[in-house]
């Protein structure tokens, strides 16, 4: 479990992260969501200590991971694919990282395996390829056999093979009762993976909620409905209370009412149905609704915000 | 300290991992250490490459005859016609520290360094003694190897050598080899402070080596008493071979100034690496 603590980070006059507090459970994903520049990085830096916080702290199950005596037991963490040094072989750069606490050879061969580098891990890192390194970068985190993954954007630069095997291992890994935090800008990923989201904006939390009801908030949920008598449904619809998304020949996008209640509508007025669905937004979408005015980089046909 | 959180008792479905009970020892920082720096072919071709400077100049330096005096220049001294390669070694150790320094923050090593040893300053000891370890044999050996070659070339030629068992030459030679290693811990120790080879090498090689120098030109007089106190000019006082040395700074002063000048850079680099971000 990650506990964040009132934490802030301020850099000269920019407040990075403001104030943020928030739990990661055990045994399940949690998914950390926010536009470019919002504060993740910065605060999964400060969860492992890299980052000093200007306030407040993290503690990892219970204490502050600098003063953890089995830091890679405890915490494994990916936080940028470069994070090796291009001089060395992969199997060097695990040996380097298992010996600070003793872990040996037959470990370090096996998540070279569990990664996929078994024929590569003699090459020097510098002949890798962002996958390639994002594997190293894996590799690395899962070593300790850690209780806590903290992993930021693991899917960079893995094809779909590689990005398929990490949501399963992810998934595994949870199950096993491991906390898992990771970040991702893939919103269709990140929907599949997590069980969890902790959304954050412009430095504060924007929204830290299950997956489900983070979705099924967005204003962006309706029913599609597919009638002959599309004509006479619509003001049906719209005289109670229905919204009208769109409208094309015979079927009709609508919010702001239930499935059943437009069914029961339909079935009061002697309306033929021929199809009557719920959609729900994609992650994507309930998550531009949330952070429209919280992405600190506009593209320059935005509004400048204050 | 922290208040008992009643979520926690949800730990017992909670995962324990197989290497729960290895611990975080400064020992086994030292074996990281050691395989980061084995690993890495460039430390070996320099280490080479210092012994190879240190007793091929020597030994080039022995066996060239200037006494006619034909290029000019003041007539230098047996002993330090033997160590002529020190004084380019003292560049390549001050550069090599520097790099050894800095070169987990070009790479971003540091940060898989400092997430697995996240209260850091075993990590900055260690590549301390690493490189003390790596470097203290090869200037040793380099520079008597120079040394005994050098002064029975010389000797062979007719010219009056200085022998170990002569006062201060033993000192004069192990005052060499503490002078070059100290330069080198202070630019591995400026390259940590910096994070940047190109910044640490300029710190070491520029503001330690050779503004002593400018400075001493430019400066008036009165100063110049100040300027003794420089590593460069602290390192003059005992690694020449006299017992009155030109620098007013007795050879054990010298020394002590020496010793200051890298616990100050050592305690300086490791109060910011302990403050700051990575």
């Amino acid at each position: 479990m990650i506990e964040v603590r009132e934490l802030s980070k301020v850099y000269g006059d920019t407040k990075a992260v403001d104030n943020v507090s928030f739990t990661v459970k055990t045994g399940v994903v949690t998914g950390f969501l926010g536009p470019n520049g919002a504060g993740k990085s910065t605060t999964m830096r400060m969860i492992l200590g890299l980052d000093k916080p200007t306030h407040g702290d993290v503690l990892i199950n219970g204490q502050r991971y600098v003063d953890s005596r089995t830091p890679l037991s405890l915490l494994g963490s990916l936080l940028e694919a470069k994070s090796v040094d291009k001089g060395r072989s992969a199997y060097n750069h695990l040996r380097a990282v298992g010996a600070t606490m003793g872990i040996g050879k037959t470990r370090i061969n096996e998540v070279i395996e569990m990664v996929g580098l078994e024929s590569v891990k003699k090459k020097n890192a510098a002949k890798f390829s962002l996958g390639m390194s994002q594997r190293l970068g894996i590799a690395t985190a899962l070593l300790g056999d850690p209780e806590i993954l903290v992993l930021d954007e693991p899917v960079n630069g893995l094809d779909p093979d590689g990005i398929m095997w990490i949501r399963n291992l992810l998934k595994d890994l949870a199950r096993q009762g491991r906390t898992i935090f990771l970040s991702s800008h893939l919103m269709s990923e990140m929907e599949l993976t997590a069980e969890h989201l902790i959304v954050i904006g412009k430095g504060k939390i924007l929204a830290d909620m299950s997956m489900h009801e983070f979705i099924s908030r967005s204003s962006q949920n309706y029913v599609q409905v597919v009638s002959p008598q599309a004509d006479s449904f619509v003001s049906v619809l719209t005289s109670n209370g229905g919204i009208i998304r769109t409208r094309d020949k015979n079927s009709i996008e609508v919010s702001a009412l239930s499935s059943a209640t437009v069914g029961d509508l339909a079935l009061a007025n002697q309306i033929a149905l021929h199809q009557l669905a719920d959609v729900a937004p994609s992650l994507e979408s309930a998550f531009m609704e949330l952070t429209e005015d919280q992405v600190s980089f506009h593209g320059h046909n935005a509004e400048e915000s204050k | 300290m922290s208040t008992v959180n009643p979520v926690n008792q949800e730990k017992s479905s909670s995962y324990t991992s197989r290497f729960r009970d290895n611990k975080l020892t400064f020992l086994r920082v030292t074996n990281s250490e050691w395989i980061k720096f084995r690993s890495i072919r460039s430390n070996w071709i320099t280490l080479a490459l210092t012994f190879l400077v240190i007793v091929g100049f020597g030994i080039l330096s022995a066996s060239i005859n200037r006494g006619g005096g034909g290029g000019g220049g003041e007539v230098r001294s047996p002993f330090d016609r033997v160590l002529t390669g020190v004084n380019l070694s003292v560049l390549i150790i001050a550069v090599f520290g520097g790099v050894f320094g800095a070169r987990e923050y070009g790479s971003g090593m540091i940060k898989s360094s400092f997430s697995a040893v996240p209260r850091r300053l075993p990590v900055f000891f260690n590549k301390i003694i690493l490189f003390s370890k790596a470097v203290f044999p090869t200037l040793l050996i380099a520079v008597f190897l120079a040394f005994t070659i050098g002064t029975s070339i010389l000797k062979h030629n007719g010219t009056a050598v200085p022998k170990l068992g002569d006062p201060f030459i033993l000192r004069a030679l192990l005052g060499n080899i503490f002078y070059v290693l100290g330069l080198g811990l202070i630019g591995l120790s400026v390259g940590i402070l910096v994070r940047q080879t190109a910044v640490a090498i300029a710190i070491t090689v520029g503001g330690v080596l050779f503004l002593p120098a400018l400075l001493g030109a430019v400066l008036p007089n009165s100063w110049h008493k100040a300027l003794e106190y420089l590593p460069s000019n602290a390192g003059g006082a005992f690694t020449a071979p006299n017992g009155v040395s030109i620098n007013s700074l007795s050879p054990t002063t010298g020394g002590i100034v020496f010793i200051a000048w890298i616990i100050g850079v050592f305690a300086l680099t490791s109060f910011s690496l302990v403050k700051r971000d990575v």
